[in-house]
């Protein structure tokens, strides 16, 4: 008698969005399988997008459903000198409640997906926008995940982690990178927040009151989940809050270039940091200090102490934006001429990776 | 001339901005409404004709306008001229012609935005800094007699200060006169602190007033404002390596036009702009582009100098390297820095 062949019969499969969720959890086993969820955001139509890709790379089409497509991505990697074709299937799930967010998930392997299908989404950057998902969010959506779904733990196995300011000597050897050990989500999270950092990526084990691993998540800064498991749950607890925080950013960053004004006017944003984050003038130097590892970009001070302004310029799209320190606890943003959704949020996404984290606000003169 | 002298000029002539917009809002904003007054307007660098006495200067030279730092006209009916000066010359002897140039608005001036382009009267402002506050006042309390001025002359000291928030502090010196405005006058004998931060916006949207900004600010605000504007706009923008260059032809006047257009007083001026100098002036960047032409970031394309062709490229930091580029070769003073007289 002829096995079923689960997988094939899956991507012949009829679904609506819901459906297509509920498919990709029905084959996850916990013996292999696992599915990449990847959340970004696009105004441009996706087949037009991701019709011209470098060479070595190609998307097809392959079949469209309702909310989501199907795509069969080729690709080259070079494995001990000799180039090495290979291919494998995404869906994207387009969000039905926020507009222009899209999911693209796979069940390939971690390799199709690091080597195959993050490379072609970042190399469509500014066209598509990834989300980053700040510390304190993330802890936040892991703790929640664990209470609504009444686990009894979420064990860290694995994590990478950046230091923000690192001394020479001071943080080495602390704790090795990609190494957690059996930790808790508090002790782990406490560990970062004292050492001035964030998680690259976490993954855990979801463990209910037997002691049983009910599933191995991994979730990423820019809100890409992995789960062997409990597809529905993780999608439900981390890509929902990611989608719907990245959709508030987009609108929240819009419109905000001045040419787009009748009268140039400017439309500010502020950070606020709930602390009085520029309260020692030492932190001036390192705010200044940060702002300048930003890549593909110029970074201008025109003031650099007592209070901060400086010009910076994004090569990737040439927005502009003139960034203020003139209060001890939140600093602001003033696009000039031109200021893409994509710009502000890669400014915003370096200072929070750099330098600090903080709330981001629309920022009214007068307000503060 | 050394780069930290360069970027203290650049620091002044952003400070002059300040202090007119910081003095200006205390007309504009109306603290119990928080908004911005709509019967408010003002001027900088607006061009007043002087009365008929006063059009010849004893020199014999004609006097066509007179362009103050600021002119504030209130419900078509109040108005405030005055002048800032961040910096005086170390020498008094100079000093006359910063008090005199106060004086050629001490007139019936014509050109306000009202039926007749005249005010029945208006009062005399002279910002200075606080450095220079006292022997300023003790000048004018020694030479008033001379100087005679016929309206109300109000001296304001102002400096930069620093404590949980940046901020500008205004204050009236004693011995001058009283504004027409009670209720400004009164805050103004005590202090008032201007939060930068309420006007960062406007610190942000002008760049630019009727004095030439340093050679190396200029050429920066081309770059970052206008040329990078083009060249973001060409197919090869995105994948600009930095060894490689975006050649973009562009003429003077269009550079002029849109610096005027979004980085200028002009924003504050609205449809009153019959009576404004365009600011930057064409001179000032043609000079700019001279400069770049001199770096070899540029060449002009035609003999008359009407366009110039720009070689774009990526700089980690767009300020250091024109503040750097325009200092080399220079001898120290050499360098011209385009700065008006009262900046020396």
């Amino acid at each position: 008698m002829a096995k079923i062949d689960f997988v094939k019969a899956f991507y012949r499969g009829r679904y609506d969005r819901h459906g297509l969720i509920q498919g990709l959890e029905s084959l996850l086993t916990g013996h292999g399988i696992a599915v990449s969820a990847i959340p970004f955001s696009s105004t441009a139509p996706l087949e037009e997008v991701l019709a011209t890709l470098p060479t070595g790379r190609s998307v097809t089409l392959e079949r469209s459903g309702d909310g989501w497509q199907q795509y069969r991505l080729a690709y080259q990697r070079t494995v001990a000198k000799r180039p090495i074709r290979k291919e494998g299937r995404f869906f994207v799930y387009a969000h039905r409640q926020y507009a222009n967010v899209y999911i693209a998930m796979t069940i390939e392997p971690t390799e199709f997906v690091s080597h195959g299908l993050v490379p072609v989404l970042k190399g469509k950057y500014p066209q598509i926008i990834r989300p980053f998902v700040a510390h304190e969010r993330m802890k936040r959506m892991l703790v929640e995940f664990k209470e609504a779904n009444q686990f009894a733990d979420l064990i860290i196995t694995r994590a990478s982690q950046r230091l923000r300011f690192k001394e020479e000597g001071k943080h080495k050897r602390v704790m090795p990178v990609v190494s957690w050990p059996d930790m808790s989500l508090e002790e782990a999270f406490a560990w970062v927040h004292e050492n001035d950092g964030w998680f690259q990526s976490i993954h855990f084990q979801a463990k209910d009151t037997m002691g049983c691993v009910r599933a191995k998540v991994s979730i990423t800064r820019s809100g890409a989940i992995r789960a062997d498991r409990l597809f529905g749950l993780a999608f439900a607890g981390f890509l929902q809050p990611v989608c719907k925080n990245h959709y508030e950013n987009v609108i929240l960053f819009s419109g905000r270039s001045r040419r787009d004004h009748l009268r140039l006017l400017s439309r500010p944003l502020a950070i606020e940091f709930n602390t009085a984050q520029f309260a020692e003038v030492t932190e001036n130097a390192k705010f200044i200090q940060a702002m300048k590892k930003m890549r593909t970009a110029s970074v201008s001070v025109l003031h650099g102490n007592p209070y901060i302004n400086m010009s910076v310029l994004d090569y990737y799209d040439g927005s502009t934006f003139d960034v203020w320190v003139l209060s001890e606890d939140h600093l602001v943003i003033v696009p000039q001429m031109k200021a893409t959704v994509a710009a502000i949020k890669r400014l915003i996404n370096h200072i929070f990776d750099t330098y600090a984290e903080g709330e981001i606000r629309d920022y009214a003169e007068g307000t503060a | 001339m050394k780069h930290r002298d360069i970027l203290d000029r650049i620091d002044n002539y952003k400070t002059t901005i300040h202090a007119i917009l910081g003095f200006t809002n205390f007309y504009r904003f109306d603290d119990a409404a928080k908004t911005f007054r709509s019967d408010v307007q003002v001027f900088q660098g607006r061009q007043f004709e002087p009365s008929a006495g006063r059009k010849l200067k004893p020199s014999g030279q004609q006097v066509a306008y007179v362009c103050p730092d600021f002119a504030i006209l209130v419900s078509k009916k109040e108005a405030v001229v005055g002048e800032v000066k961040k910096s005086f010359p170390k020498d008094q002897q100079h000093w006359e012609d910063d008090f005199g140039q106060v004086k050629s608005y001490d007139d019936d001036l014509t050109g306000w935005p009202t039926e007749n382009e005249k005010v029945a009267t208006h009062d005399l402002v002279m910002l200075v800094d606080q450095l220079r506050g006292v022997p300023v006042q003790e000048y004018y309390e020694v030479h008033k007699g001379e100087l005679a001025y016929e309206r109300t002359f109000i001296l304001v000291e102002f400096n930069r200060a620093d404590e949980r928030q940046s901020y500008y502090h205004f204050r009236k010196c004693q011995g001058t006169g009283s504004l027409s405005d009670p209720r400004i006058d009164n805050r103004l004998k005590y202090g008032v602190k201007v939060p930068m931060e309420a006007l960062v916006r406007s610190y942000s949207e002008i760049k630019l007033y009727d004095n030439e900004p340093p050679l190396p600010y200029m050429v920066f605000l081309i770059w970052e404002h206008v040329l990078l504007q083009r060249a973001s706009g060409t197919a090869d923008f995105a994948k600009l390596r930095k060894n490689q260059k975006i050649e973009i032809d562009i003429k003077v006047a269009e550079i002029v036009d849109e610096l005027n257009r979004g980085f200028s007083f002009r924003i504050l001026h609205g449809e009153n702009c019959d009576r404004q100098p365009q600011i930057p002036k064409p001179e000032w960047v043609s000079r700019a582009c001279e400069k770049l032409v001199a770096i070899k970031e540029a060449e002009w394309t035609d003999p008359t100098k009407v366009t110039i062709r720009c070689r774009f490229r990526r700089y980690d930091d767009v300020l250091a390297h024109f503040v750097e580029a325009c200092s080399r070769g220079e001898t120290p003073g050499q360098m011209s820095l385009g700065f008006p007289s009262d900046d020396q």
